[in-house]
């Protein structure tokens, strides 16, 4: 068993423990900072509150107006007659076509629209490489119409089609886009 | 012998209002008031750091952060308890929390406890040896939980149960941890 001190004279050494140890380095200024730096982020985070609850207490009637303006809105387009938007396909018309003929259907309405907004433009007159991709993309659809008419209900068939028609309204798109006739 | 005492207990007297004075100023907002409690209280406070941490540095920041956790607080200090009494709490505390922030996830989940420092690994941190007792030299040697338990106790006069809420844990682990610490002292004491 190690040696040890009686408990009388630890208790003797416990007595002489100096009550204060004092730092080496000066900790005021550090404290002082930290003070000055804790008061501005107070007075901030006050001003923030107050400019907040005065910015909330000023927009809150206005949030009300607008969710109750798209509530409104939603509702219109929800409920508004179909006959005002013929363009978009009757639904009791689009209820008979079969998949092919509604894609079909789409896709012609939207090159229309397209080459309406673009004046109308000669595809004849396009340079050679593009009147091929053209042509490869419409046999590529051609057949793919074709295909689906001894398989209508094929959903691949159905969606390389879509991804066909998409290609040419691209195509369209880019060779008679403004931004690409500026380049 | 009696007009010692008295002019011993006019100082008293006089320190006090002082340091009321002081801390009513404090209170309002005057810093520099508060730097005269700073001055009067840091060597306790930086004592109670370094005993409790075992580390010069940790101790420094955690003797900055009291007297910052001391200026917040101020105004909950309501004059029932001693001035300094209320500091020691709050500076109990603050190195409590210190202390658990330093832990990693590990040592929390673990409750691994810190290895005692060797004088070398002291000397090396930058605390002065030179100006230590023998019996402080042999306190910032304990292991951490010995030590804590210890300094709380025997120094700074909690009660185990006290400690025991404080240290999260049976007030009979805080007993043991005592008698542990002095055992360790009286042992190392006796190589001194």
């Amino acid at each position: 068993m190690s040696k040890q001190i009686s408990d009388s004279q630890l208790h003797a050494q416990l007595e002489q423990l100096s009550k204060e140890v004092m730092p080496e380095r000066d900790l005021w200024t550090g404290i002082e900072y930290a003070i000055e730096h804790q008061s501005q982020r107070q007075s901030g985070q006050t001003n923030c509150v107050n400019a907040r609850d005065t910015k909330h207490a000023r927009t809150h009637p206005l949030l009300w107006v607008a969710s109750l303006a798209i509530v409104a809105v939603t509702t219109w387009f929800m409920y508004m007659p179909t006959s005002n938007a013929p363009s978009i396909a009757p639904s009791a018309h689009v209820a008979e076509l079969s998949p092919v003929e509604a894609l079909e259907n789409d896709y012609l309405l939207q090159r229309d629209a397209m080459l309406v907004s673009f004046g109308q433009p000669d595809l004849q007159s396009l340079p050679a490489n593009i009147q091929s991709q053209f042509n490869e993309l419409n046999q590529a659809r051609a057949s793919l119409v074709a295909a689906l008419e001894a398989d209508p209900d094929n959903v691949n068939l159905l969606n390389l089609l879509r991804w066909t028609q998409k290609q040419e309204l691209q195509l369209l798109e880019q060779l008679y886009s403004p931004q690409w006739l500026a380049i | 012998m009696s007009d010692q005492s008295t002019v011993i207990d006019a100082q008293d007297v006089f320190a006090q209002r002082q340091e009321q004075e002081y801390i009513e100023k404090a209170k309002q907002g005057n810093r520099q008031a508060f730097h005269h409690l700073y001055q009067l209280h840091i060597g306790r406070v930086y004592a109670l750091c370094l005993r409790m941490l075992s580390n010069k540095e940790q101790a420094e920041d955690a003797a900055q952060e009291v007297f910052v956790q001391a200026w917040l607080k101020l105004a909950l200090f309501r004059g029932d308890s001693k001035f300094s009494t209320w500091l020691h709490s709050v500076a109990t505390n603050t190195v409590l929390i210190q202390m658990r922030k330093q832990k990693n996830w590990l040592q929390k989940v673990l409750s691994i406890e810190e290895q005692a420092p060797s004088i070398e690994a002291l000397t090396q941190q930058g605390v002065c040896m030179h100006d230590l007792s023998d019996i402080d030299k042999c306190v910032l040697r304990l292991p951490e939980k010995a030590r804590l338990v210890f300094v709380l106790f025997a120094v700074e006069g909690y009660r185990h149960e006290e400690i025991a809420i404080m240290l999260n844990m049976a007030v009979g682990t805080s007993k043991s941890h005592y008698h542990r610490a002095r055992n360790l002292l009286k042992e190392w004491l006796q190589d001194e």
